[in-house]
């Protein structure tokens, strides 16, 4: 089972994305946080292959947040599910992100993106796919 | 003296008026008799000296009538009136008494000599005859006349001085006796030829009429007349000196008030003949300096703030060197002492150098350098400021200066003053001329009946009409129709009648008939009275500026609108992604669902047909745990809500920004302010969410105002995003939040709009610049500093409206807006008095 966090200061977001991804309940285990320190704890609890965060929220913000992952857990893919598309935004994210998606995402992409960061032994940003870096 | 009387007898009119006058002119005192009937009883009154008698009257016998006067000791001469032509001495030898012959009409040319003396040979004769008692009275005349009188003889020899003579020349009587009279009197140098006293001995210089001549620093009538013996020869002269000293001195100043008139018409015809201020200046010193008889005559002028001072006129005369300080300035202070004479608007006399006080010491170190002795200065005013002085100096001389002197050279220097006022308000004319000529703004100026009667070249230039087709016509003829119907609509006359001043943009026709958008001042000139005499139009063409306004508006908007645009696509984004997951787990499980009911259906089917095989109980079963219907049942009709709440989310900010971004235009709208505000609050919700609340408290009854809502959005807009921004700085990333608060109240005429906040408050130094364009205390790129002054322009220019705040350091910041509710005119009219729309603060 592949080992999923998703943050968001959102709580609509956190559900729907719970109840579009209830179709992987079988390949991934989620899990979700209301923030960037509710995320660190989880973090903390246990291990996690992949997490997927809003860029914009309170105290702790998206880029914060996965800088701090990057640190501390540096095996954990990260990836950005951000309402914003501006170019600041985007270019703090790329700074410690491997993927950037911006809402609304369908599930597919949103599927399939999380299956590429994780099947890949090491994941990068989008720029180059996961079948390149396998090689 | 009654014996100065002459008695005039002829039987011819003509004659006796002819004689009368003559005489009179000589200062006799005549009467004339037509009759010689009361000769006799009249010369008997003893009030007559001589007698002109017709010796051929018929009923008068001339021989006997002179027997009878001598024979009475009546001291009358007798004079013949003989027909012109027939002075032969005939009647001389007749009558050995007469005392001469005097022609018809008019007595001739020597009537004067003649009456002269036959009235000292009666005297003569009196003096040897007379009595004791006219003795007496000579001798008392003699000493107590005021004039002086002295009696010579022949060879000029004293023989008698009045007291008065005496005194003058403080010797006794008996010591000048005997002297020659040149000698004894006069003591002035004269030679005895040119020695003016005795004039009656000397033939050539004989003159009837009194000569005047200055003596003993005196100013003397000198009479001389002979004396003569009973025969009639020469034997002395009495000369009687009569002081006419004050009567010289008040001729004297009566020519001198001509001459200094003269010299003042003189001056200021130079200043009005249009001659150079300047040469005017210089010819005005050249005048009164050699009128002075001064060396130098210099004009010194302050400059404006009267700090220095510089000499920028002199006169020199000749021989005199020019002075070399000649229009360097020199700071006032260093002549303290004649400057404040000066100003204290006194003249200044110096008549000697070393009269001058202690504390003027740079002054005479000053004047010594130049050589002055003496001098005198004036102040020169200029309207009622002392601009200046005249000074006159004198080189190597002290002099006194006198009483008119200074009338004169006060009179010269109120000349150049005001030759110096004038020429300055020209200087000042022709700036102003030539800055209209200059400007690029048009300027048109009517006369009351609303006529033009000048424009400018800028006007020219801008309308295409030049002058001489504009002036004299109405400015609506000119200008079109189009404006015409404005300056109706505006009762734009009415205004500028009533003393207003009107400002507004007009549309305009060009010479070429193309249109143009006009910006105009329109005002009125109030003269004495309050009437209204002419207007002055000042007007630009902005209709690029129009146009080019109009883009940066909509600039600001775009920009404004763009600022916002990634908070609201985060605000769109946001609900979109959980409606679409929604979406998506609805259709997952709509497939789940439908394998159950289709189960389901056939469980139905075969209980219908009575039997339930076990096998679709089981598959029902299976159907129904593997899609963990219980799971389903309780999120589908949440998944269903929560979308429908994104959706309302999407629709309530789409149509905020619909509203928000209203495309405004030139034309006032109604605004419900309660929608703006929310619909405001709602578009920038993605600037303050993270560091606030807001709370709104908004009247619901407020009337419709009439504004431009796009522009009152903007003003909104930015005050919230301040107040975000402010409270952002106080809270940071520690994930409290302050709080806006919006509140709307209705109050008389206006309402009122308060926006407060929890940040830091403006610190005290800042508050006043906060409107002011470009000013922001963010870092770069964060802020423009254009949003506070927008709602400033918005508030107050836009909207007629006010804008303050109130604000405490560490408590927080609020903004109070006051808009009027309706009917603010769209072009501010300023009452004349004020100078510009106050500022709100």
């Amino acid at each position: 089972m592949i080992r999923i966090l998703f943050v968001d200061d959102e709580p609509n977001v956190l559900r729907g994305l719970q109840r579009m991804l209830r179709s992987m309940r079988g390949e991934w285990e989620m899990q979700f946080a209301g923030g960037g320190q509710e995320a660190l704890d989880s973090l903390a609890a246990s291990t996690f292959e992949l997490i997927v965060t809003d860029m914009r929220m309170p105290e702790m913000d998206g880029a914060e947040l996965l800088d701090q992952v990057r640190r501390l857990y540096p095996e954990i893919a990260r990836l950005v599910l951000s309402g914003h598309s501006d170019p600041k935004m985007l270019a703090r994210a790329s700074a410690s992100a491997h993927r950037f998606l911006t809402k609304p995402c369908d599930a597919d992409t949103l599927i399939e993106t999380i299956a590429q960061c994780v099947a890949s032994s090491r994941p990068v940003a989008g720029r180059i796919s996961g079948e390149e870096e396998r090689s | 003296m009654s014996e100065n009387q002459i008695l005039i007898v002829d039987r011819d009119r003509a004659t006796r008026m002819a004689l009368s006058g003559a005489l009179a002119a000589f200062g006799y005192d005549c009467k004339a008799l037509e009759s010689e009937r009361s000769v006799l009883e009249l010369l008997r009154t003893r009030e007559y000296g001589l007698l002109l008698v017709d010796p051929m009257l018929p009923m008068l016998d001339l021989g006997a009538l002179m027997e009878t006067l001598a024979a009475e000791a009546i001291e009358t001469a007798t004079l013949a009136l003989v027909a012109a032509g027939e002075n032969d001495a005939t009647w001389e030898k007749v009558l050995p008494g007469l005392a001469g012959v005097v022609e018809k009409p008019d007595g001739g040319a020597y009537l004067g000599e003649i009456v002269h003396k036959a009235l000292d040979r009666r005297a003569v004769r009196g003096g040897q005859a007379c009595d004791a008692r006219t003795n007496d009275q000579y001798e008392a005349l003699f000493s107590a006349s005021p004039d002086l009188i002295v009696v010579m003889d022949k060879e000029r020899r004293v023989l008698r001085c009045n007291p008065r003579m005496t005194r003058l020349l403080g010797l006794k009587e008996e010591k000048l006796t005997g002297l020659e009279i040149h000698e004894a009197l006069c003591g002035d140098g004269h030679t005895r030829q040119d020695c003016p006293l005795g004039r009656a001995l000397d033939e050539t210089r004989k003159d009837p009429a009194p000569q005047r001549r200055s003596l003993w620093g005196k100013n003397y009538d000198l009479h001389s007349a002979p004396l003569l013996d009973g025969s009639g020869r020469l034997w002395g002269a009495i000369d009687i000196l009569h002081d006419v000293t004050s009567l010289v001195q008040a001729e004297q100043a009566v020519l001198r008030r001509l001459e200094v008139e003269r010299l003042a018409t003189n001056i200021s015809s130079k200043f009005v003949e249009g001659l150079d201020v300047n040469e005017g200046i210089d010819h005005a010193l050249a005048r009164i300096g050699a009128w002075s008889q001064a060396s130098r005559a210099h004009l010194f002028q302050f400059d404006d703030e009267a700090k220095n001072v510089a000499k920028t006129h002199e006169w020199c005369a000749t021989g005199i060197e020019p002075s070399k300080d000649r229009n360097q300035s020199v700071p006032a202070g260093r002549y303290l002492w004649l400057l404040a004479q000066l100003c204290d608007n006194k003249t200044i006399h110096i008549e000697d150098l070393s009269k001058l006080p202690d504390e003027a010491q740079p002054e005479r170190l000053s004047f010594e350098v130049q050589s002055t002795q003496s001098l005198a200065a004036f102040p020169v005013q200029v309207g009622d400021r002392v601009a200046g002085f005249i000074r006159l100096d004198n080189v190597h001389t002290t002099r006194d200066w006198k009483e008119e002197d200074s009338l004169i050279l006060r009179l010269v220097a109120e000349i150049v003053g005001n030759a110096l006022e004038r020429h300055r308000a020209e200087l000042q004319h022709k700036l102003l001329a030539t800055a209209i000529d200059q400007l690029s703004e048009m300027i048109m100026v009517t006369g009351p009946d609303h006529l033009i009667q000048y424009v400018n070249p800028a006007f020219e230039q801008i309308t295409g009409f030049p002058s001489r087709k504009s002036v004299g016509k109405h400015p609506i003829d000119l200008f079109g129709h189009a404006w015409s119907d404005q300056v109706k609509k505006e009762s734009l006359i009415a205004r500028i009648e009533s003393g207003d001043v009107w400002r507004g943009r007009g549309i305009l026709r060009r010479a070429d008939s193309q249109l143009y958008e006009g910006d105009m001042t329109i005002c009125p000139v109030v003269e004495k009275g309050g009437k209204i005499g002419h207007w002055v139009m000042i007007g630009r063409d902005v209709t690029e500026q129009a146009r080019l306004e109009a883009q940066l508006h909509q600039a600001q908007r775009m920009e404004s609108i763009g600022q916002l645009a990634a908070g609201i696509a985060h605000e769109i984004n946001t609900p979109i992604q959980y409606v679409g997951d929604n979406t998506r787990f609805l259709k997952d499980s709509f497939g789940e669902l439908a394998a159950i009911v289709e189960a389901f259906r056939r469980l139905l089917g075969d209980g219908e047909q009575g039997e339930i095989p076990a096998e679709s109980l089981a598959a029902a079963r299976a159907a129904a745990a593997k899609a963990d219907m219980e799971y389903l049942m309780a999120e589908i009709p949440q998944a269903i809500d929560q979308s429908l709440e994104g959706l309302r989310r999407v629709t309530r900010i789409v149509r905020a920004m619909k509203e928000f971004s209203h495309p405004g235009g030139k034309e006032m709208k109604n605004i419900n302010l309660a929608r703006a505000i929310e619909s405001t609050v709602e578009v920038s919700r993605n600037e303050w969410k993270y560091v606030a609340n807001l709370e709104l408290s908004l009247a619901g009854s407020l009337p419709p105002l009439l504004g431009f809502p796009g522009q009152l959005n903007q003003a909104l807009l930015n005050i919230i995003v301040n107040a975000a921004h402010a409270i952002g700085d106080v809270v940071g990333k520690s994930g409290d939040k302050g709080t806006i608060r919006i509140s709307t109240r209705q109050e008389g005429e206006e309402a009122v709009i308060e926006i407060s906040d929890t940040g830091a408050g403006i610190p005290e130094e800042i508050r006043g610049r906060i409107f002011d364009p470009f000013f922001t205390t963010k870092e770069v790129g964060k802020g423009t500093g254009q949003g506070l002054a927008i709602v400033y322009s918005v508030v107050v220019e836009k909207h007629r409206g006010k804008v303050s705040f109130e604000t405490e350091t560490g408590g927080g910041t609020k903004f109070i807006v006051r808009l009027p509710l309706a009917g603010a005119p769209a072009e501010p009219a300023v009452k004349l008095p004020e100078s510009a729309a106050g500022a709100a603060l």
